[in-house]
C-alpha cells in the first residue's frame, strides 16, 4: 500500500514551532508533517483513514491548555482524541499506533524524545506482528 | 399488551388530535406478526391504530429524517404527537438534547410495554402464520396449515428486552401505566445477568478475528446509516459526496472498507448512541452492531458519567471539556 511504513504527524503551524518542525524533517524522514488549523480541527477520520491504509502511526502534536490561539481548540481535542483512541481498540485495532503529544510551544527537546519513545514503541508492534503473520 | 392501554390512547389521541397535526403511530401491516409505522394526519385514522406486542420499530427516526421537510416547523404549522415505547423515549430525548427536534412542538405519549417480540425467532420456531394473539406470558397462534400452538412470550422476546432495561423515561407528556405490580414482577423476572463486552477480553487476537469475521459480511447498503436516529446529518453524510473527485472511502465493498466505513460511522454516532439497537435489527446479514456499542456506551458511563438519553439538559461529551481531566 501506498502509505506503508510512513508515519503522520498533525500539528497546528504557528511560528513558534518552526524549529521543531526543522528538527523533525532533519532527524525523521518517514514522518510526513500535516498542517491543521487546530489541534481541534483534527478530525480523527483522517487516523482511521491513515491507519487502515497501512500507515505506521498517527502523532497529533496539541498545544498546553492556556497555548491555544483559539482559545479552547486543544480542550476540545482532548475528549476527541481519548475517544478516537478508545474506538479503535474497540474494533480490536492497536489504539498504540496513534499518540497525543501536548506540550509548551516553545519546548523542543521533550517533544522529540517523546516522538523518539513512541517510534521505538510502533517498531516493536511491528516485529510482534510480523512474527504472527509467519506463523 | 394490555388491551386497555391501547384503548386508552386512542382516546386521548382524539381528544388531543387538532388540525395539522401529526400523529406518528403504529398499524397491522395485514401480515399478523408484522406492525408498522404509521403516519396519520386526519382524525377518522385514529382507530387504525394498533399498539401490540410487534412494535419494533422505534418511531424516533421519522421525528428527524425521513419526513424531515413535511414535519419540521415551517411547512407543517401544527404539532407533532409521537406514541413511544418507553426504550424509544430515550432516542427522543437525545434528539432534543441534540437539537434536533423542537421540545415545544411535540407531545410525547409513552405507555408501558411488556417486551416486544422478536419476528425472526418467532418464525424460527412456527413457520409462517395465519393468526397469532398475546395474552399475559403465552402467545398462542394458527399456522397456515391450521395447526393451533402455544409458546412462552418469555421465549420469543427480543435479547433487548430480556436485558430489561426499560426505565420510567425522564420527559414525556402522557405515560399510560398497566397494572404496575405485574409489571415490575416481568421485568425481574426477565432481566438476565449483564454480559461483559468482547472488548475486555484480553487476547486482542480472539476479538481481532470476531471483528473480521463481523465486518467482512457487511454489504454496506447503509441501512444501519439510514435507520439510526443518532445519525442525523442526512445530506451533508461523508459516505456519499459523489461531487469530490476522490471520496473519503472506497465504493468498493472489501474487509478493509468495511472496517474504515464501520469506524467512521461508530465514532460520529457512539455519543448519542441510546442503544435502540435498530441498526442490527435493519442489518440484511445480520452482523452484530451491538458489539460494539456496548463497550463504548459503558466507557461514556465510567469516564463522563453520561448515558445517552437519560437527560435533555447536559450535552454529549463530546460537546463540552473540563480543565484538568488528563485523558490522553
Amino acid at each position: 500500500m501506498a502509505r506503508e511504513g510512513l508515519t503522520y504527524l498533525f500539528l497546528c503551524r504557528i511560528d513558534k514551532r518552526k524549529k521543531l518542525i526543522e528538527k523533525i524533517r532533519n532527524k525523521y524522514p518517514h514522518i510526513k508533517i500535516v498542517d491543521v488549523i487546530c489541534s481541534g480541527r483534527f478530525n480523527p477520520a483522517y487516523a482511521f483513514k491513515l491507519l487502515n491504509s497501512g500507515a505506521n502511526g498517527v502523532i497529533v502534536l496539541g498545544c498546553d491548555p492556556a497555548d491555544c490561539q483559539y482559545r479552547e481548540g486543544n480542550l476540545v481535542a482532548e475528549r476527541r482524541l481519548f475517544l478516537a483512541k478508545k474506538t479503535l481498540s474497540c474494533f480490536g485495532l492497536d489504539a498504540e499506533r496513534f499518540q497525543v503529544i501536548w506540550h509548551k510551544v516553545n519546548e523542543v527537546n521533550p517533544v522529540l524524545s517523546e516522538i523518539s519513545r513512541f517510534m521505538n514503541e510502533i517498531n516493536i508492534i511491528n516485529e510482534k506482528e510480523g512474527s504472527m503473520e509467519k506463523k | 399488551m394490555i388491551v386497555e392501554i391501547e384503548e386508552n390512547v386512542k382516546k386521548l389521541l382524539k381528544k388531543l388530535f387538532k388540525e395539522n397535526d401529526i400523529i406518528i403511530s403504529y398499524r397491522n401491516s395485514g401480515i399478523p406478526e408484522i406492525t408498522t409505522p404509521f403516519i396519520i394526519r386526519s382524525k377518522n385514522e385514529i382507530d387504525y391504530i394498533s399498539i401490540d406486542n410487534f412494535c419494533v420499530n422505534n418511531l424516533s427516526v421519522y421525528l428527524s429524517k425521513f419526513q424531515q421537510s413535511e414535519i419540521r416547523m415551517p411547512v407543517n404549522k401544527g404539532r407533532v404527537i409521537v406514541t413511544a415505547k418507553p426504550c424509544d423515549t430515550k432516542s427522543i430525548i437525545q434528539m432534543i438534547s441534540d437539537e434536533q427536534i423542537d421540545k415545544d412542538k411535540l407531545i410525547l405519549v409513552v405507555y408501558e410495554c411488556d417486551g416486544i417480540i422478536d419476528t425472526k425467532r418467532l418464525k424460527r420456531v412456527t413457520g409462517e402464520l395465519r393468526q397469532i394473539s398475546v395474552s399475559d406470558d403465552e402467545v398462542n397462534f394458527t399456522k397456515l396449515s391450521g395447526e393451533d400452538g402455544k409458546i412462552s412470550l418469555h421465549t420469543v422476546l427480543r435479547d433487548k428486552c430480556l436485558e430489561g432495561s426499560c426505565d420510567v423515561p425522564y420527559f414525556f407528556d402522557y405515560y399510560f401505566v398497566g397494572n404496575e405490580k405485574r409489571f415490575k414482577e416481568r421485568i425481574k423476572k426477565r432481566s438476565r445477568p449483564h454480559q461483559l463486552p468482547v472488548q475486555n477480553l484480553k487476547n486482542k487476537a480472539e476479538l481481532k478475528r470476531i471483528v473480521e469475521e463481523e465486518l467482512s459480511k457487511c454489504i454496506r447498503c447503509n441501512a444501519c446509516r439510514n435507520i439510526c436516529p443518532a445519525c442525523f446529518c442526512s445530506e451533508r453524510c461523508i459516505f456519499d459526496k459523489p461531487k469530490l473527485p476522490v471520496g473519503f472511502i472506497e465504493k468498493e465493498v472489501n474487509l478493509s472498507e468495511n472496517l474504515l466505513y464501520h469506524l467512521i460511522r461508530f465514532y460520529h454516532v457512539f455519543p448519542n448512541c441510546t442503544g435502540c439497537g435498530e441498526c442490527e435489527r435493519v442489518c440484511p446479514q445480520g452482523i452484530k452492531l451491538s458489539l460494539f456499542y456496548k463497550y463504548i456506551n459503558e466507557i461514556l458511563v465510567k469516564e463522563f458519567g453520561f448515558s445517552a438519553g437519560s437527560t435533555d439538559s447536559v450535552r454529549q461529551p463530546l460537546l463540552s471539556y473540563r480543565l484538568g481531566e488528563d485523558l490522553v
